[in-house]
């Protein structure tokens, strides 16, 4: 059997233990409702990992159209970007893809070099894209910060008195006074 | 029946058999310590912001906030008083003398599991801890412990816990991953309010001189200027005086906001935040273009300067003062009955806690409206009036005019801020007047809006940027049902009635969905009114170019 014919024959068993095991990267009670709640508004992350997952699978592997994985993955890796995972753990799914296509290559005695060849070839772009996207998103949290401390919502705090700023900004003269 | 070990019956509180559909945690949740690392907790206050609230704001309460002093979470040493465990457990013996439904949430919980999905913390993280049952069962085991027979005698093998400084850790790490916005509550079949419990614990880890900063310096400007920003009367004004210079130059008309004045009707107030920081100032511009634009005979208060309430994030004390001094201003103004503007907290304490603690305001009077006659019945004990219940009322009764084409070049989503709508019940109001204003409106999936709706995520003092992303993953659920309808109706706006949702869903939908902006009601309703003697609108109210102007 070539390995791009196992890809097809046993997508859904593949998808599910891929599921399954970036599931599994979560505490153990939260990661047992991510995968069992199926409403994706109940559950954006279990809904998510899985429908990135798939939608990323049928682009690479039967669609042939690595480019449009991106789309697919953005969300996703927003998700993973602000959780408490290192970079690493956070986009580890092309690894647990090589994993997962392992085992099963190996339980259906798959020696297809040049099928592995392309394989690799495709989890490695999942690969490289993951990480640019994790890079960007972590960019992206990075200038919300940013943002926020701007707008003024955060003159609360650090800023010193903001009477004071405003006497800073406005000058003396436009300053009317009050009648109380 | 098989014997279960006894370490192992602690745990098993929360494995009991499952009534509901819902789930409950299965594992040792309570040998995972919390630990603290930079950017998964809000920073402590300042030792002079202790000293101020233990000098100024009460003076007559010595110990309420501990002992002023700085403290660093991550360290092993928080620099606790001496006898500190006797400091929480006396403490909650007296709160649990003085509020009766403390009692009943420590004692009722039948650990059935159906709130325990429902918090977007617990969605966001998928850690057990931020399961509200587990978020409750943090406090509950100590209670057990000394304050109830079975785990006086029993301890641990009936689900109590000693006080300990990992379990002290645990309450500053889950009662602050917990905005207090009720939606747990909600499916809860014995209606417990896991917000309160929160609060409690706040409460008594105030006690010991555990607290954030972002919650306790607004709370000292409050109680020194009237505002969470420290403005002064001067500078308050002045920002309105700015936005009457905004509104003339986009309108051609001139407001004319009267400050403090006496025997005014009405006295209007909204939090600090629609005056100074951006996106709520447009909202502001809303207000005084709809009161010009019904004649209306109010003022502004310099003092009660702030709608918004950080007692109800950090104690029952603060919460009643600093409500207290709205009405303290509505006395001295000598108006008949107060206007509150687009705030959260400010309705929940009004409508929760007001009235057993500084209520009824009897000098006021039943707020009526003065230009359609409706009577406020709703609010004859507090006499303060929502300003999308007053402007619902004037819409009906058709006087105001207006034109939604000129929001037109928005397409808008309604978020159900989590305190106007589950706490006060505000849901068809809002949406009436957006009808009425906007002709581009998608709700959002019926599962994340009204009773049920998402929290932004930063409520309850959360809003600060050293935890961003604690917040963005508190966010994750309120975002996605954005997502879902920017990606399927190219919702480009998201309207609430709440001034903290305002700036969090801002730097929310900048990290979610960043082509969404954020917007107040009233800056809907700004954009619609058709003043007389206007000029020809070509932008909104943030200078941004009307739909057939943008060239
Ligand atoms: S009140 Fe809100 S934040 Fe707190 S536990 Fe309940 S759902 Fe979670
Ligand atoms: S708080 Fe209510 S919903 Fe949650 S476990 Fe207890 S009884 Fe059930």
């Amino acid at each position: 059997m070539l390995l791009a014919e196992l890809l097809v024959d046993r997508k859904g068993e593949i998808l599910d233990s891929w599921v399954d095991q970036v599931l599994t990267t979560y505490p153990e009670d939260g990661s047992r409702f991510f995968k069992k709640e199926k409403d994706q508004f109940a559950n954006p992350v279990g809904y998510t990992v899985k429908s990135s997952l798939w939608a990323v699978y049928a682009l690479l592997f039967e669609k042939n159209e690595p480019e449009g994985i991106v789309a697919c993955l953005h969300q996703m890796v927003r998700i993973r970007a602000v959780q408490t995972f290192n970079p690493s753990e956070a986009v580890s799914m092309a690894y647990i893809l090589k994993r997962v296509v392992k085992d099963f290559s190996r339980k259906d005695n798959v020696a297809d070099l040049e099928g592995w060849h392309a394989f690799e070839e495709k989890a490695d772009i999942l690969a490289y894209t993951l990480f640019d996207l994790y890079a960007a998103s972590r960019e992206r949290l990075y200038q919300t910060r940013v943002a926020e401390i701007k707008s003024g919502n955060q003159m609360i705090t650090d800023a010193g008195c903001p009477s004071k700023l405003m006497d800073e900004i406005v000058p003396k003269a436009e300053l009317k006074t009050i009648n109380v | 029946m098989a014997i279960i070990k006894a370490d192992k019956l602690g745990v098993s509180v929360a494995k009991g058999p499952s009534l509901m559909t819902g789930a409950v945690p299965k594992n040792d949740w309570w040998d995972v310590p919390a630990t603290f690392k930079p950017g998964n907790y809000a920073y402590p206050a300042k030792k002079e912001i202790i000293e101020y609230h233990t000098q100024k704001t009460f003076p007559s309460h010595p110990g309420l906030f501990g002992q002023p002093r700085d403290w660093d979470p991550e360290s092993d040493d928080w620099n606790l008083p001496e006898g500190w465990e006797k400091i929480i457990l006396n403490g909650l013996k007296e709160r649990l003398d003085k509020f009766r439904s403390l009692k009943i949430f420590m004692d009722c919980c039948v650990r059935c599991g159906a709130c325990a999905d429902k918090c977007h913390f617990f969605l966001g993280t998928g850690d057990p801890k931020n399961m509200p049952v587990l978020r409750a069962e943090l406090l509950r085991s100590v209670y057990r412990n000394d304050f109830t027979l079975g785990g006086k005698i029993l301890g641990k093998m009936a689900g109590g816990r000693p006080m300990t400084f990992g379990v002290l850790k645990e309450w500053f790490m889950y009662f602050y991953q917990c905005t207090e916005c009720r939606r747990c509550s909600v499916f809860c079949p014995y209606g417990i309010d896991t917000a309160e419990i929160t609060m409690i614990g706040r409460e008594l880890l105030h006690l010991v001189g555990v607290n954030i900063n972002w919650i306790m310096e607004p709370a000292a400007n409050s109680n020194r200027t009237g505002n969470h920003m420290g403005l002064q009367p001067h500078t308050f004004k002045d920002n309105i005086v700015y936005l009457c210079d905004d509104i003339e130059e986009i309108t051609g008309i001139r407001v004319e906001p009267t400050f403090n004045r006496k025997g005014a009707e009405v006295l209007f107030i909204t939090p600090s935040a629609d005056v100074f920081a951006e996106p709520g100032i447009y909202t502001a511009m809303g207000y005084l273009l709809l009161f010009h634009h019904i004649g209306l005979d109010y003022t502004w208060s310099t003092y009660a300067s702030e709608g918004g309430n950080f007692g109800l994030f950090t104690n029952n004390e603060m919460m009643k003062k600093l409500n207290g001094k709205m009405y303290a201003e509505a006395k001295r103004l000598g108006v008949k009955w107060i206007l509150g503007g687009e705030c959260g907290h400010m309705w929940r304490v009004l409508h929760q806690y007001m009235d057993t603690m500084n209520g009824p305001a009897d000098f006021l009077q039943v707020p009526t409206s003065p230009i359609t006659g409706t009577r406020f019945d709703n609010a004859a004990s507090t006499k303060m009036v929502h300003i999308s219940e007053f402007t619902a009322d004037l819409i009906k009764h058709g006087k105001v005019k207006l034109d939604p084409k000129r929001n037109d070049h928005r397409t808008v989503t309604w978020h159900d801020s989590c305190n106007t709508a589950r706490a006060m019940g505000l849901l068809d109001e809002p949406r009436y007047v957006m009808q009425n204003v906007c002709n581009n409106f998608h709700e959002m999936p019926e599962n994340t809006i009204r009773e049920s709706t998402f929290c932004c995520g930063s409520g309850t003092g959360l809003n600060t940027d050293e935890i961003m992303e604690l917040r963005m993953r508190a966010g994750l659920p309120r975002a996605n049902a954005v997502k879902y309808v920017r990606d399927r109706h190219a919702v480009d706006t998201l309207a609430c009635v709440c001034a903290i949702d305002r700036a969090t869903l801002t730097s929310l939908m900048n990290y979610w969905n960043p082509d969404v902006n954020v917007c107040g009601l009233s800056e809907l309703v700004g954009n619609a009114l058709v003043m007389e003697g206007e000029k020809e609108r070509e932008t909104g109210l943030r200078f941004e170019p009307l739909a057939g102007m943008e060239g």
